[in-house]
Parts: C-alpha cells; sequence; structure tokens
C-alpha cells in the first residue's frame, strides 16, 4: 500500500479521510492501471485482468533458438506527488492527477498565460480529461503563478 | 517540500538547461531500471544520466530511457498468453505466440533509439514538453524477427498502403486516442524493420517494451512502439491523431522555422539526423593549461553510418579529424576519440560535429519549431584552464 502522505489514514482499517483522499486516490497507478472506480474504462479492466490471472498451466518462461522469455510482473512506484499550494492547487489536483503526475508540469520551463491555456485545452479537448469548464480558469491561474521566471 | 517529492528519491541531479528549472529527483525506484533522472514518474518518462554514455557504444537495459504517453500499462505480461496479431489487409490473419516469434529466421541489429524531442529543454525560446536535456537516446543491439517475414506470413494484399502498430498500452480516460503509429508499406517491408524480443542479448525491460518492440532504425522512437501485440494492414494512409496532429515537424531544411511563424507545412517526424557528444567531459570542467588532453565521445549518423567527427577549439573555424572506434553498424552509436593540447590560459570552447555517409553534417546554428523536435547541432563543451 503506497504511504499517504497528506490524508488522514486509519491504520486499522486502512480507510482514508481528508479532502486529499480523492487525490491520492486518483495518484494510485495500480488502482488506474485497472481502470477501477475514478475513471471507469472498461476495455482496459477487461485486458489487465486478463493479462493478471495466467491461464491454468501457464509458463513462466518459454525458449526457442536458444532465447528465453520470462513472464513479468511488477509494480511502478507510487507517483507520491501533490501539486503544492494548499486552496490554490485543489483544481489541478482533483483534475489533473487522473491521468499524469505533478513532476512533469513543475519542470516547464516559463510559459505565457495563452500557452498554459493552450496546454489545458489541449488536454480536455484532445486528450479528454474530464476537467469542469468552471475548473479550467483555476488550474491555469495556478500554472501561470507557479511559472519560472 | 517533503511533501511534494516522492518519498523513493535518491538525490538530485542539475541539467544544463538554458533557464530555470534545472533540478531533477534521481531514482533507482522503477522496476527493472537503475538509476535514472526522474522527468514523470506517471506515464514514467526517465531520462539517462549522461555519464552513462561514457562507458560503453551500447546503453545498458537498466539504464536506457524510458517514454510512455499513457498511463495505463500492464504491470503483469505472461510470456505463455501473450500474441501478436497480424490483421487487416492480409488474406491469412495471424495471432502468434512468443514461441511462433521465436521459432522464426532471426536477425540482430545495432541501432539507436532516440525521443523525437531528445534535447527539447535546450531550445530557445523554450518551449513546452518533456524538459529533456541529451539523455533521451540510447544504443542497443535487438535480435528479433524481420516485419517483413511477419507480413509475409499473414500474406499482404496488394491494396496494402500502410502498416498501423499499436502496443498493450491504452488511455487512461475513455474517449482519448490509443497511442499507434504507421510506417507506408514499402518500408514497413524493406527488410530492416523488425519485431524485437531482445536488447543487448537479454529480453527488454517491462519498461522498454517487453516483450515484444517494433525497431525502425535510422527513425526517431516514436515509431518502436513498445508491448507490440498488434500489427495491422491498412489500405488507405493512416490519418490517426498521432500520425496526422502529432509528432509532426515543418517540412523545412532541418524542420526549421522561426518562433511564432505559421501557415508552413508540416508532416510526421521521419528520420534522425547525425548528432555527436563529448563524454569525457561537460562543460564547467577544468584541464591543465598546456597539457595533452584526451577527448572522447559518441556519435552517430541519423538514417545512416558515420563518416567522420571532428572538433574544433575556435568556434567553427578549423577542424580536426578524430579517430573513430569499431563500426558496429549503420544505425548504431560509434564512439570517436583525440587528443589535443590545451592552451596556456582562458577558456576552451571545443565542438563536435558528425558528418554522415550521405555528406550530410551537423549544422553550425540550432533548429527552432514548437514541438522542441530534431535538435542537432553542433555540440559544444567550455572547459576552464587551471
Amino acid at each position: 500500500m503506497p504511504e499517504f502522505l497528506n490524508s488522514n489514514v486509519d491504520i486499522e482499517t486502512r480507510r482514508i479521510t481528508g479532502r486529499a483522499a480523492l487525490v491520492q486516490i486518483a495518484a494510485m497507478p495500480i488502482i488506474l492501471a485497472l481502470g477501477a472506480t475514478l475513471v471507469p474504462r472498461g476495455e482496459v479492466s477487461a485486458k489487465d485482468n486478463s493479462a493478471a490471472v495466467p491461464a491454468a498451466g501457464a509458463l513462466d518462461s518459454l525458449s526457442g533458438g536458444g532465447t528465453t522469455l520470462r513472464s513479468v510482473n511488477v509494480e511502478f512506484p507510487d507517483p507520491g506527488r501533490l501539486f503544492p499550494g494548499g486552496d490554490k492547487a485543489e483544481a489541478i489536483n482533483n483534475n489533473c492527477l487522473a491521468c499524469h503526475s505533478a513532476g512533469m508540469v513543475l519542470t516547464q520551463p516559463y510559459l505565457s498565460r495563452a500557452e498554459w491555456r493552450s496546454e489545458v485545452d489541449k488536454m480536455r479537448n484532445i486528450y479528454k480529461a474530464p476537467i469542469a469548464a468552471e475548473d479550467v480558469a483555476a488550474i491555469v491561474d495556478y500554472l501561470v503563478s507557479r511559472r519560472s521566471k | 517540500m517533503a511533501a511534494t517529492s516522492p518519498v523513493w528519491a535518491d538525490g538530485f541531479v542539475d541539467l544544463d538547461l538554458p533557464s530555470e528549472p534545472v533540478r531533477r529527483e534521481l531514482t533507482g525506484a522503477f522496476p527493472q531500471k537503475g538509476q535514472m533522472i526522474l522527468q514523470r514518474s506517471r506515464p514514467p518518462l526517465l531520462e539517462t544520466p549522461f555519464e552513462v554514455f561514457d562507458r560503453d557504444v551500447f546503453t545498458p537495459n537498466d539504464q536506457f530511457f524510458v517514454r510512455w504517453h499513457w498511463a495505463a500499462i500492464p504491470p503483469q505480461i505472461d510470456v505463455a498468453t501473450f500474441r501478436v496479431a497480424i490483421r487487416g489487409h492480409v488474406n491469412n490473419p495471424l495471432s502468434l505466440t512468443l514461441a511462433d516469434v521465436l521459432a522464426m529466421p532471426r536477425v540482430e541489429m545495432a541501432a539507436v533509439n532516440q525521443c523525437s524531442g531528445n534535447s527539447r529543454g535546450l531550445f530557445q525560446p523554450r518551449v513546452a514538453g518533456g524538459q529533456w536535456e541529451n539523455g533521451a537516446m540510447g544504443n542497443a543491439r535487438w535480435t528479433g524477427v524481420r516485419l517483413r517475414d511477419l507480413l509475409d506470413r499473414a500474406g499482404v494484399k496488394a491494396s496494402a498502403i500502410s502498416v498501423r502498430f499499436n502496443g498493450l498500452d491504452e488511455p487512461v480516460v475513455d474517449g482519448a486516442p490509443d497511442f499507434i503509429k504507421s510506417l507506408d508499406i514499402d518500408h514497413a517491408r524493406d527488410g530492416e524493420v523488425m519485431v524485437a524480443f531482445a536488447m543487448n542479448s537479454e529480453q527488454l525491460p517491462l519498461l522498454n517494451g517487453f516483450p515484444l518492440r517494433l525497431i525502425v532504425p535510422g527513425w526517431y522512437s516514436t515509431y518502436w512502439v513498445k508491448t507490440l501485440n498488434d500489427i495491422e494492414v491498412l489500405d488507405a494512409p493512416d490519418t490517426n491523431y498521432w500520425m496526422a496532429t502529432a509528432y509532426r515537424i515543418p517540412d523545412t531544411p532541418h524542420a526549421n522555422v522561426a518562433p511564432g511563424q505559421t501557415g508552413f507545412k508540416t508532416v510526421p517526424i521521419n528520420r534522425m539526423v547525425p548528432r555527436s557528444f563529448f563524454t569525457n567531459v561537460r562543460s564547467g570542467g577544468t584541464v591543465r593549461s598546456g597539457t595533452t588532453v584526451s577527448l572522447r565521445g559518441i556519435a552517430f549518423g541519423g538514417d545512416r553510418g558515420v563518416a567522420q567527427v571532428e572538433i574544433s577549439m575556435d568556434q567553427g573555424q578549423s577542424w580536426q579529424n578524430t579517430s573513430l572506434g569499431r563500426d558496429e553498424g549503420t544505425y548504431s552509436f560509434r564512439q570517436w576519440s583525440t587528443q589535443i593540447r590545451a592552451p596556456q590560459s582562458g577558456k576552451l570552447l571545443l565542438q563536435a560535429r558528425c558528418t554522415n555517409t550521405q555528406g550530410e553534417a551537423q549544422p553550425a546554428k540550432p533548429n527552432w519549431n514548437g514541438g522542441g523536435f530534431m535538435r542537432n547541432v553542433i555540440e559544444s563543451v567550455e572547459l576552464s584552464l587551471v
């Protein structure tokens, strides 16, 4: 279970409380890789289930022509990072972490307000980010306020 | 800022970018990977620390760069149940097991895999996107089967125009464009494009495309589809988003336009161009004045072999040839080395220039385009004399 950084976790029940809980869940790659509740995606779920449960009697490796390939089962690290800034970061944390972690956004060079607006529009219109129209301004404001000089 | 850093960061590195922010975390937390520069954790963007390129002409699998577009990457792959489909405009659609693939005639080739946006962080004016320094590239010896053999086995119909490739990664949200890429049918059947199951004699790390990856020698990495499980022959040019809208470059020399320029024709990014790098000296380093200094590095010719690598100590007024290392093949990195006499005082500005076997040399001026693609300007390193 990934470490939760900014919300209350009951050690006994592992229930998460607090406003950041949804965000933490959004940041959990395994849940999203399985296409679970936050952003349902039936195809991903079906595909990953089939990959996750090897057929009865399946081999862990197979060989041919002197090459052996072994099945893999890995765990990706918890991206574990929120956009800093408290309330000002609420919109970006709630809308953006489902698809990608914060790191690359926070390492962008100086970009104008128009460039940031165009990035957010691209995420909504092309990459189908489920960002409510009323949250766009707050996200762009946050990105502009964070930018490097 | 503990609350905003991944708990698994190992340390930091400052990239040599023209403006802030330049600091990146170093991490060894990703499966099957060693220490990498963290550009993004999810979906992963991991850059190779540049000192790795000084150690060997081949880049180790566990430090080979990583770039994914969508976060739904299967963490588990069973070699017994994995299948790759060959379908579409073929006479005999196939669903091959890995055992089927391993039983076919195999080929081996050294080839550089480089992100279209490698070095994007060095663009001026700066552009949005992954802010790589120069480590979104690597060289490996790939083993696999010819794509042509796979296509012939399925029997490509005469109406075929292009071939589209898809992997197991998928968008996180409904309706978003799955990452798929295409090649013209003649390119797909050229006998060099291959489907690899081994990288430097080992199976690929999952994050580099296990169990199968498309290898498109001399072309940018965007075509090298990872976890390849679907090969679809089309009877028309592919108009999907990742060909028709994304990864487009200006149809101009060096894909170069002026910042703010509009109205130019674009084409899908395609072949790579020559590059060369110093690997044993970095800007900000020092050398002893008046001494003999050994210099070495790597070069590649893009879609051709390396003809020569030259260095200049006078800002490109004159160039001296270097010795090339062993030729590992047309599409491989090639090591180069030489010795110079350091001047007595001042600064030492060194430049390296690769010319490929087609006579194409690195340009003296950097290109610019809004995507931050295809940088290949002559590299410079400034050293202080002590």
